[in-house]
């Protein structure tokens, strides 16, 4: 990016007062830094020419509303316009075999810890004794439990409310714990090892719901168009 | 104004911003400056893109190869090679089946209007 080869024409003219030099140098600048948050590639193909055009824009600014409204305009999309941009950029053709892979991975090692809690859950009615030990006091860790693996096999279909439905499980499921053992069993523990079995429990749902929020952001044909 | 992903592939209408920069290049490439004038233009001044939202359009319909980016021969006063903007065959098809669209969505409400006031 040269800043240095542009002439910005601040001369005033008949209908009103341009901006002066220095405020036009000072504004592509700091236009070429907002740039600096845009995707590297996306830099390297436009940089130059969003300078051109933004120092053009001014330069043809006729009096001060004018020109602050060139920058408001700027100022207020540049967030919006650097999340497109880096969404596009992430939904390259080059990057479906990973969502793909990405996909793949998060079904199925989902599903096999859904089903491995769902048997564990199922275990203790069949065998009533291994349920006995604290089995009532635990019945709402059970039940939550039992929806949250739910709701990590629902994403397999419905990604996007699946994995909202875990994530929101899996924090709940954490925060019980914590709640449950610092309430009941307040001496066993230390408050740092309370904060360690919550999250512990609590990250594999949260972690599973993330990765399916967002594979739902793409969609499932992109599988066929391999 | 931003610019939404329109994805024509999909059946979708295209978005206007999207429309009005097609229609901009239709009969000549421009570069970028002259595409944002024109819009602004052609959409009767209610179209006024900020520099990021133009190129991120044109980002877009680049990758979707609807526009080529051609090398324009006359560079301007500052020196540097300016880049000019093109459709392709493929944006001149997108292009022509909106404006078949447009059309036909025209008529379908003078028609309607028609049926109405006759």
């Amino acid at each position: 990016m040269r800043i240095e080869s542009f002439k910005v024409n601040t001369r005033p003219n008949n209908r009103g007062l341009r901006a002066s030099k220095w405020i036009a140098s000072l504004l592509i600048r700091l236009y070429a830094h907002s740039l600096r948050l845009y995707p590297a590639a996306f830099r390297a193909d436009f940089a130059d020419e969003m300078l051109d055009v933004f120092a053009m824009t001014l330069r043809e600014a006729r009096g001060t509303l004018a020109f602050l409204t060139i920058v408001w305009r700027e100022v207020a999309y540049l967030p919006i316009n650097i999340i497109c941009v880096r969404q596009q950029k992430s939904e390259a053709p080059t990057s479906s075999i990973n969502v793909w892979r990405a996909r793949h991975v998060t079904r199925w090692s989902s599903m096999i810890l859904s089903l491995f809690i769902l048997y564990s859950l199922i275990n203790p009615f069949v065998s009533p004794q291994t349920f006995a030990i604290d089995g009532l006091r635990l019945s709402l860790f059970f039940v939550l439990l039992f929806f949250t693996s739910l709701s990590m096999l629902l994403a397999w279909r419905w990604e996007r409310l699946g994995g909202l439905l875990t994530i929101g499980g899996g924090i709940t499921l954490g925060a019980f714990l914590i709640f449950y053992i610092g309430y009941f069993r307040p001496a066993e523990i230390s408050l740092i090892g309370l904060s360690f079995i919550g999250i512990l429990w609590a990250l594999p749902f949260v972690t599973f719901g993330v990765m399916f929020y967002l594979l739902s952001q793409y969609p499932v044909r992109q599988l066929t168009t391999l | 104004m931003t610019d939404k992903q329109s994805t024509k592939q999909d059946g979708q209408p295209l978005t206007e911003a999207t429309f009005f920069i097609l229609l901009s290049i239709a009969q000549k490439p421009k570069h970028g400056y002259a595409i944002m004038k024109d819009v602004e233009s052609l959409s009767s001044g209610r179209i006024k893109f900020s520099t990021g939202t133009l190129y991120g359009a044109i980002s877009r319909l680049l990758e979707q190869e609807w526009i080529e980016q051609i090398e324009n021969d006359q560079p301007p006063d500052a020196g540097r090679p300016r880049k000019d903007y093109a459709l392709t065959d493929k944006g001149h098809s997108i292009l022509n089946a909106e404006v078949g669209r447009l059309e036909s969505v025209l008529a379908s409400a003078r028609l309607r209007f028609g049926e109405e006031n006759g």
